[in-house]
């Protein structure tokens, strides 16, 4: 499973920087298959020689910024030059330069394998991992064998490219390899393991953040009410015990009663209102409330809260302003042609510093 | 002279006593009706349209929490602002009748608190008006709030209006001798206001306009 997950992405990373070279491609999942043995090795067959670019659609995407790179600029760009210095674009007759070439790649690329050590759960990284390692263990295989290791290894190539997979040397193979690591480097995958160890490690000091704050709150409530922090926590949780459940049920309940012994509506509504803050400021915020309570995050609780607070905040307004008016005109009424009988009170200054909201 | 004359008109119109209404003061103190122009027409009015749309938006939720509309309220909030206005309009009117062959100075002054009242009483019906209508699911239905002679009012108010433009172009005075027509041109928003508002404002406008240049031709 593992195996053909990585084996079309190693293609994929290949792939763009060898058009002259395309038997080489075969060369990375017929190790593939070396190394697991039970990873059915058919699709690489001879007759298949140009499967492997009939790539899963899935790997389109991986395709098309692959694409984006062409071969002439890997090998012209100045930028790329100055990454890899010691690797000219390999011409392909030329194998006896190899041997060099790849001494300094073994070299710079066993002197910094931290990029591949960092433990990632992300599945990309993880599958980029694997091609590390196993182009590690690989390396290690290079590095302990000798020529006749070279041969059974080019025998087993040759059973599968009949074409011209078999003048490729080794080191031929190992620079593929170190180019589509090299590949997966410019194409930000490293950086993106980066990103995802920052991501947790903020995470986690968020999640510490998180903690604070709320020693804080819970501090700050314990010395408001001159209590110890523990005795003020048991308190809290014994409130929320008793409290919280009752007064959600309460405004689950609530309905205005019209009836002459109960007082206004405007009174029932803040009475249920004031409960709501009571049991609200139980908790730091308002997620941490709807965490604890999770009744009170559905719509039908919310809705009816927010209907409850509009209602009252309009009828408050238009209440203070019916009462700026009635201070304005003097008149309990708003009778603007009624004679004024406390005129004293209300001087032009007076007037307008009632008004001087607006 | 012309000093002296403007002081008089204001001591008339000023009488801060024991005992004056609340429309005389605003009437006498040019900042307080600015500022109640200002109020009911910007603050009043958002708070009456929030109030509107919560009641309309939230109804089902209002019938199922039993609450109460703002009728009461809002009832006595929209009809201020129109009653002031029309008591606004009756000061003035009652004043202006008491004035007889007046300086041109104050038809001037006139015409221009005239200009004033009639413009704000017909935009405060034009918006409140637009307050009252009710809305297709039946959650707003408030009842009139606008006085029943408030029309009539606005449309006495205009023919007084007219009487003072008339006066105007009676005086002779020799710089509007040739700009007669831009005296009657001056006013043409406000006429279009009232015929817009009120019923039967059209007509009135008609006949006025026809009867002024009628006298301006027979000249």
């Amino acid at each position: 499973m593992l195996v053909t997950a990585s084996g079309p992405r190693l293609l994929l990373y290949t792939r763009p920087y060898m058009p002259r070279h395309i038997p080489t491609l075969y060369s990375h999942p017929e190790r593939d298959n070396g190394v697991n043995e039970n990873d059915p090795g058919d699709q690489w067959s001879s007759t298949a020689a140009h499967a492997p670019f009939g790539t899963p659609p899935a790997m389109s995407s991986l395709k098309l910024r692959a694409k984006q790179r062409s071969p002439t600029a890997f090998a012209t760009s100045p930028g790329n030059a100055l990454i890899t210095p010691p690797i000219p674009p390999p011409p392909p007759s030329s194998s006896s330069r190899y041997s060099d070439v790849y001494a300094q790649f073994v070299r710079r690329y066993r002197s910094r394998p931290a990029p591949f050590e960092d433990p990632r759960d992300d599945p990309e990284v993880t599958a980029l991992r694997r091609v590390g390692q196993f182009w590690e263990d690989d390396s290690d295989e290079e590095l302990a064998r000798n020529g006749a290791d070279f041969d059974s290894r080019d025998r087993h190539s040759f059973h599968f490219d009949t074409d011209n997979i078999e003048h490729l040397s080794i080191e031929q193979r190992e620079r593929l390899e170190w180019q589509s690591m090299l590949a997966s480097v410019l194409d930000g995958d490293v950086l993106k393991s980066e990103k995802s160890r920052i991501q947790v490690a903020l995470q986690k000091s968020a999640n510490a953040g998180n903690n604070r704050h709320l020693d804080i709150w819970l501090g700050i409530r314990a010395k408001l009410r001159g209590r110890p922090v523990q005795e003020e926590r048991r308190i809290l949780e014994e409130r929320k015990l008793h409290l919280v459940d009752r007064v959600v049920g309460e405004i689950m309940q609530f309905r205005v009663q019209h009836a002459p012994g109960f007082p206004s509506a405007f009174h029932q509504v803040n009475v249920v209102l004031q409960h709501l803050d009571k049991i609200q400021s139980f908790y730091p915020n308002l997620k941490a409330f709807h965490l604890d309570k999770p009744a009170t995050a559905l719509p039908e609780f919310q809705t009816r809260c927010d209907t409850l607070i509009t209602w009252t905040t309009i009828l408050g307004s238009l209440r203070q302003q019916l009462t700026i008016f009635r201070k304005w005109t003097g008149s309990e009424t708003l009778d603007v042609t009624a004679p004024s009988s406390e005129h004293g009170v209300y001087s032009v200054n007076s007037l307008l510093a009632v008004f001087d909201f607006y | 002279m012309v000093c002296t004359v403007l002081i008089a008109y204001w001591q008339s119109l000023i009488f801060i006593e024991e005992g004056t209404s609340f429309v005389e003061r605003v009437l006498k103190e040019e900042t307080i009706q600015r500022t109640f122009e200002k109020g009911s027409l910007t603050t009043v009015h958002a708070l009456i349209a929030s109030a509107r749309d919560t009641q309309v938006n939230l109804a089902p939720m209002f019938r199922d929490l039993n609450l109460p509309t703002f009728e009461e309220e809002l009832v006595q909030l929209i009809s201020f602002p129109t009653r002031l206005a029309h008591a606004l309009l009756r000061s003035r009117l009652d004043y202006a009748r008491r004035v007889t062959d007046p300086d041109v100075l104050i038809i001037d002054q006139m015409l221009d608190d005239f200009r004033l009242a009639i413009g704000l009483a017909c935009t405060l019906k034009r918006q409140y008006e637009a307050f009252l209508l009710p809305d297709p699911g039946g959650n707003w239905n408030l009842p009139g709030c606008i006085n029943q002679d408030y029309d009539e009012t606005l449309l006495d108010t205009l023919k007084m209006f007219f009487k003072f433009i008339h006066w105007k172009l009676k005086s002779g005075t020799k710089d509007i001798y040739f700009r007669e027509t831009e005296v009657l041109e001056a006013q043409w928003a406000t006429f279009n206001d009232v015929s817009m508002v009120v019923e039967g404002g059209a007509t009135l406008v008609a006949e006025q306009i026809w009867f002024v240049s009628s006298f301006l031709d027979r000249r």
